[in-house]
């Protein structure tokens, strides 16, 4: 093995770090020495198939990004099952939880994001989880199966990972209840309407749908005091049902109510940060030879949940270290541009999408309901330009409206634009993006 | 008796239906043959076909014509009797109706009671009216809306001619050298006889027309010479035309005076009225050159045909426009000679026979006097009468106001739709709901009359009934029925003579079948005539029920002993007067009656269009007739539109002291300034206010009683609307109140274009929607004059509505209707349907406006024939060669010729060598088509 080589040390080795390994060994294949260091002893997985693995939908092979064989090709000598305890900026050194050191001339932080836990009395008890790691969903379903069939499965959080849980334990024919804290479902990417009518849609499939109702308490059992009983429900608002009951028993809640940027690591480092990892434009942190990316980084405030954009960042840190320039003040390739995404709920059966920020003053909107058919579009403009748009049972042709909103296009026919998904033909814009934007 | 009538009715039912029957058109006066033929399989839809062999059409065809047959639906049609809104039986309904009639004869005399018929009635029904009427319940008050077109020619042909007879025939168009139009679009109200013009003219290119006409119709603009003069000033031009004949002495002396009286003091006065030809020029509006030189052109032309119509009939002074005419042809000899006469043509299929059974007030039966006693007891003594009427009665507009007025208090209207054809039309549907009853007679089951009427009688239609009628050229022909009598249907004659029996007359009409009454028409024409009346069919008096199913067409006279009628009259230089000659009638010299004014500064002029009959009760149902003028319009001058701030397009309000009617702004550069025109024929049934005739104030020709539906003063003001609307249903829908909507049947689907100011109702579309348990999808838009509604189920779409702010014709929201119905016609079809959220988009997602429809006949758009155009198409012909537009029916020929000239290719000749092309060989394919 040439010593001679920069060594590159990524931590994490999810979604973002299989990225930048496949681009780096597409454009600088054999010019780095590359050490992965993993928590999970898990292979790299597809976290967004977590919920069709969880209930069988798909093989733990399909999970896979890649194969072992994959790595050893590529020379790439994977640390796994042993988390990063700190890092040495001055020295380039990293230490492990098992005490194993790695320098490094170049690190990579990718350790992505945790689930919050509510501050809630209980959330400690056995079957308090959350669904973030291939573990979780393992666990979870292990909980799933066996004697423990007839009673009830709590989820808390009624946003996209939440209502995929919940869809996949129904459909491992579990009675399952989520617990939503605002208003309607999806509050952050659906209006009212939208997210009352996809509450119809869900409970249709036999889950129970809480909204406007806070989780106050994870309630022990008697007999074990350190495992889950039950949840305490409390209503927030006149969007909770009337008959809602003061406790529901359960014997395991499901956490998702959202996540926070692990950023422990680069906080100790002394790496500057705000709510997340800060990085320019090139995914470089505030100290030399140090880069981050994915759900741990923030660029200009923005951070960042699905996938897409991350994508586009181990893109923009692959081609940087290929042409070496890193140390540049503005190096000249590529660097990161925020683009509007797309929000696709990934339930068979139930086509949710949603794009852009729902203004809450707006100087124009037009809906089409077919409630006979279950179907809800809604778009929202703003000077004849399209700020936001949501499809419900019938999303075809809406993969167009993301790139009209990001080009800011004139549309003086925004009613062909909802019905037909499209622009008439002299209205056509330049470019189209197309391929789903997934929830990561 | 109404039982044996009811058997025999029956029985000719039954001898009804061969395989193909002769028949002719019910539509305009020139009375084409046709022939009915059943599909080779019973489930084969019938066809229609121009008759080669009748001597009004040989073979020819108009798209009115030739879509009859998509009229005949039983939707819409009156199947059952109605007393008081409850259907009934016809003895009930007879005998109501009988009671009614004569419990107000007894109370208030016959002059208490009136019919008022129509020129759609056959010979045999307006005979028996007429019977009863004058001879029977002894008044005078039977009218008919012939008054409306045609009652002029007849006063004028009496006055001068002795009689009203027309000299000429249709071949005397063929073979004259100069063909003088005034007053006539022939090319659009008859255009079988445009045709026969066409082809002569090309066969013949020496041949002149001329055309006179305020107005740039699609017949002036064939012409030779347009004479396009002041409204209402024709009597000026003839008046100067005969003072020039006069002073160029291009007169038949000889003529003159063995055959004529009256010629100095007429000829004398003339000359002072109309000094030269400068002054004619200037009260026309004419230039000077066009007018002298159509005084030579006539004045040199031996074999002149002046034929004239409602342009001439319908004015305030009418009597005398078409005297002056006559007079021209009188003093230069020129009457009843090959290619040389005089020719009213007639509007409706059978005015020509209602005037020869009587059926105007101030006649009493073939061709005879009221006023003259001697007739009156011919008459009373063939009938064998007890009391027949003594004096004239009421002709139409002042019947109608006498019903106003409570001194006529039971009216039986026949066929005809008076709310809506008659001036001041607001006041007569006025007087219709103060009358104590009305009565209706009538094949379809709404019209604005209908909707007014005590008692309603369902009629046979056309296709159903049997009988005769006559054409403009004194031409008799069988109308044949070809269908059975649907429902309770009964024909006109036969609902007329039950109640005659009713009224204790059943002696006198104890008819079989029209036969039997025609025979009698024949007997009567001939009883005591010997030569001394012109009408005279005493030729087929003695006819078999055979012969008389099998009568080919007929002219008149036909006297006892000729085995053929004359196609002319008049060339023996004989007339109908007690000394045997022609008058020249001295009339003064009025200028137009109705004159604008600075509050009313427009002059609304009348008219049919191509496409469409009368009040559209049947072109109405025929989805191909919607398309070539799609929405009720008025035609200004591109200056006026300037001048008042009214856009091509926009809504307009048309304003009369009368009312208002609301229509479609059309620019039109071939209207004369300070011009405005807007057809007759929408009304309360078709739109929102398009009932042109209530603008038109009751002003009728002092002799003939004919109104001057010509000329009305009018005022023109721009609607501003915020919206536009199109709502395609498969039923009939009502709509929220104050706004304008225009209203089609296009092949089942009731299709309605709204347009408002208010914010529309949606509410109100909706509940009838969900009344009728169908799904609505929707799209709701916080700009609130946007919107779209569609009802469907698992079956069908059943209705589309859609709204879209602005009113400007060629806006981006406006959804393609053409693609819209097409998406409804296919569902019904094949039952397949695209998904109902691009329905509600309005349009193929890259859309396709295909623009208007110019050939009718093969449904050939104006893109089509444009990128004809611009494929080097340059002249009519070759433009029927690549896209089959204008090989049909031709009525679309003379718009075709004007693409081809705003795309700038035609050449010099083109207007006379392509029809030379175009007319002898399409009309020979014709009965391939259609």
């Amino acid at each position: 093995m040439n010593r001679s080589r920069p060594h590159l040390l990524i931590v994490g080795n999810g979604m973002a770090t299989n990225r930048l390994l496949t681009q780096l060994q597409l454009l600088a294949p054999d010019s780095f020495r590359i050490t992965v260091i993993g928590q999970e002893k898990v292979p790299a997985y597809n976290r967004i198939l977590l919920t069709p693995w969880l209930n069988g939908e798909i093989s733990t092979e399909e999970l896979r990004l890649q194969d072992t064989e994959w790595y050893t090709r590529q020379e790439i000598n994977m640390h796994l099952g042993d988390g990063a305890a700190g890092i040495d900026v001055k020295e380039k050194k990293l230490r492990c939880e098992s005490g194993r050191e790695f320098d490094w001339d170049l690190l990579v932080l990718a350790t992505g994001s945790q689930a919050l836990i509510p501050p809630v009395p209980g959330h400690d008890l056995e079957g308090v989880m959350c669904l973030r790691t291939q573990n979780d969903a393992a666990v979870l379903r292990r909980r799933c199966s066996g004697g423990r069939v007839k009673s009830e499965i709590a989820v808390v959080g009624g946003g996209v990972l939440g209502l995929e849980a919940a869809c996949a334990i129904n459909a491992m024919g579990l009675p399952v209840t989520v617990i939503h804290r605002d208003g309607w479902l999806m509050n952050r990417q659906l209006d009212k309407e939208a997210g009352e009518q996809l509450a119809d849609a869900i409970r249709a499939r036999g889950i129970k749908v809480y909204t406007g109702v806070n989780c106050t308490k994870f309630i022990a059992s008697k007999k074990m005091p350190s495992v889950l009983r039950g949840v305490e429900l409390l209503p927030l608002d006149n969007s909770a049902p009337d008959t809602l009951p003061q406790q529901l028993p359960c014997h395991t809640a499901v956490l998702a109510i959202g996540i926070k940027p692990e950023i422990s690591l680069a906080k100790a480092a002394g790496l500057t940060c705000e709510r997340a990892i800060v990085v320019d434009e090139w995914m470089r942190t505030s100290a030399e030879n140090i880069f981050a990316l994915g759900e741990c980084c923030q660029i200009n405030r923005e951070m960042f949940g699905l996938v897409a954009p991350v994508y586009q960042q181990a893109d923009v840190l692959a081609s940087l270290l290929a042409d070496g320039k890193w140390q540049r003040a503005n190096p000249a390739q590529c660097c990161y541009k925020t683009k509007t995404l797309a929000t696709r709920l990934k339930v068979a059966g139930l086509d949710v999408y949603s794009v852009g920020l729902i203004p809450d003053n707006i100087s124009r909107s037009l809906i089409w309901r077919d409630r006979s058919q279950g179907h809800y579009r809604r778009m929202w403009l703003h000077n004849n330009q399209v700020v936001a748009a949501v499809a419900m049972g019938d999303t075809d042709g809406v993969s167009e409206y993301a790139s009209l909103i990001d080009q800011h296009t004139q549309c003086s026919d925004p009613i062909s634009l909802l019905l037909g998904g499209q622009l008439p033909a002299d209205q056509q814009p330049g470019r189209k993006t197309s391929g789903r934007d997934v929830a990561a | 008796m109404s039982e044996s009538t009811l058997i025999t009715l029956n029985e000719s039912d039954v001898s009804v239906n061969p395989a193909e029957v002769k028949t002719t058109c019910a539509y305009c006066g020139v009375g084409c043959g046709f022939v009915v033929s059943e599909g080779a399989k019973k489930e084969d839809a019938r066809e229609l076909q121009a008759d080669k062999d009748h001597p009004a059409n040989k073979g020819r065809f108009c798209v009115k014509g030739s879509s009859q047959l998509d009229t005949i639906g039983l939707d819409n049609r009156l199947l059952y009797p109605r007393v008081d809104g409850r259907q009934v039986s016809w003895d009930e309904a007879l005998d109501e109706t009988a009671r009614r009639l004569r419990d107000t004869i007894a109370e208030h005399g016959p002059d208490s009671v009136a019919f008022y018929v129509s020129g759609q009635l056959l010979t045999e029904d307006y005979y028996v009216a007429n019977k009863l009427m004058k001879g029977f319940i002894g008044s005078a008050n039977i009218d008919t809306n012939s008054r409306l077109c045609m009652s002029t020619a007849v006063a004028a042909h009496k006055r001068v001619l002795g009689s009203d007879s027309v000299p000429g025939c249709y071949e005397d168009l063929e073979s004259a050298d100069l063909i003088v139009i005034t007053g006539s679009n022939m090319a659009w109200t008859h255009p079988v006889v445009y045709q026969r013009i066409m082809a002569a003219k090309a066969a013949r290119p020496h041949m002149k027309l001329v055309v006179i006409d305020p107005r740039k119709t699609v017949t002036a603009e064939s012409a030779d010479l347009h004479l396009q003069l002041k409204p209402g000033t024709d009597a000026f031009l003839f008046d100067g035309l005969f003072a020039h004949l006069v002073r160029t002495a291009a007169l038949d002396i000889e003529f003159i005076e063995q055959c004529t009286k009256g010629f100095n003091d007429v000829a004398g006065n003339s000359l002072k009225r109309s000094p030269s030809g400068r002054v004619v020029a200037e009260r026309c509006g004419l230039p000077e050159k066009q007018v002298s030189e159509f005084f030579h052109l006539f004045a040199a032309t031996e074999k002149t045909v002046t034929v004239f119509s409602q342009g001439i009939n319908q004015s305030a002074n009418g009597v005398e426009k078409a005297s002056a005419i006559l007079h021209c042809h009188l003093a230069t000899g020129r009457i009843g000679k090959p290619g040389a006469s005089p020719f009213s043509i007639t509007g409706q299929p059978n005015a020509m026979g209602g005037r020869e059974v009587g059926g105007l007030a101030n006649q009493l039966a073939a061709h005879m006097d009221l006023e003259n006693a001697q007739h009156r007891d011919i008459v009373q003594g063939f009938w064998g009468s007890v009391h027949i009427a003594q004096r004239p009665g009421l002709k139409a507009v002042d019947l109608f106001e006498a019903i106003h007025n409570g001194k006529v208090k039971f009216v039986w209207i026949m066929a005809t739709n008076p709310v809506v054809s008659l001036p001041d039309a607001g006041r007569v549907s006025e007087a219709l709901k103060k009358c104590e009853c009305v009565v209706v007679s009538d094949c379809v089951a709404d019209t604005d009359t209908l909707r007014l009427a005590h008692i309603k009688l369902p009629a046979a239609g056309w296709g159903e009934k049997d009988g005769t009628v006559t054409n403009s050229e004194r031409c008799i022909s069988r109308q044949r029925a070809f269908l059975p009598l649907p429902a309770d249907v009964k024909p006109d004659w036969w609902i007329i003579c039950r109640i005659a029996e009713r009224l204790g007359f059943g002696k006198q009409f104890a008819y079989q079948m029209p036969a039997d009454i025609f025979i009698e028409h024949a007997k009567l024409s001939a009883f005591k005539n010997d030569g001394s009346r012109d009408f005279d069919i005493g030729g087929l008096a003695s006819l078999s029920h055979q012969d008389y199913n099998e009568l080919g067409p007929t002219y008149w006279p036909i006297r006892a002993g000729q085995s053929t009628g004359s196609t002319r009259l008049f060339a023996d230089g004989k007339f109908f007067t007690d000394d045997g000659r022609a008058r020249f009638v001295e009339t003064g010299l009025q200028g137009p009656v109705i004159e604008n004014t600075l509050q009313f500064p427009l002059i609304l002029n009348t008219g049919r269009i191509r496409d469409q009959w009368h009040t559209m009760t049947r072109t109405g149902r025929s989805a191909k007739l919607q398309q070539h003028r799609t929405e009720v319009f008025a035609e200004f001058h591109p200056e006026d539109l300037k001048k008042y701030g009214i856009q091509n397009d926009q809504l307009v309000s048309l304003i009369s002291p009368l009312g208002r009617c609301v229509m479609r702004a059309s620019v039109n550069a071939g209207q004369s300034p300070g011009a405005v025109f807007a057809p007759i024929h929408w009304n309360d049934c078709f739109t929102s206010a398009g009932r042109i005739d209530s603008l038109i104030p009751a002003v009728c020709d002092p002799v003939s009683g004919q109104p001057a539906f010509k000329q009305t003063a009018v005022k023109a003001e721009a609607l501003l609307s915020e919206w536009q609307a199109l709502l395609i249903s498969r039923e009939r829908l009502s709509l929220p109140a104050n706004h304008y909507w225009n209203y089609r049947l296009l092949d089942g689907l009731h299709v309605y274009n709204i347009e408002g100011k208010e914010h529309f109702d949606l509410a109100h579309i909706k509940r009838q929607l969900t009344d009728e348990n169908y799904k609505i999808a929707e799209l709701t838009d916080s700009d609130s004059n946007s919107a779209r509604v569609i009802a469907y189920n698992k079956k069908t779409v059943f209705a589309g509505l859609f709204v879209w702010p602005g009113s400007e014709s060629g806006n981006t929201h406006k959804p393609d209707e053409n693609w819209l119905l097409s998406e409804f016609r296919t569902q019904s079809a094949e039952n397949k349907f695209i998904p109902v959220r691009m329905l509600a988009l309005g349009r193929a997602v890259h859309g396709n406006v295909e623009g208007a429809l110019i050939c009718t006949c093969h449904q050939v758009r104006e893109a089509a024939i444009q990128s004809a155009i611009s494929n080097g198409c340059c002249s009519v012909e070759t433009i029927g060669q690549c896209t089959r537009a204008g090989t049909q029916c031709g009525s679309c020929v003379p718009e075709l010729r004007k693409l081809i000239q705003t795309a700038g290719l035609a050449t010099q000749q083109l207007p006379f060598s392509a029809d030379s092309q175009v007319a002898p060989d399409n009309f020979m394919q014709e009965e391939s088509v259609c």
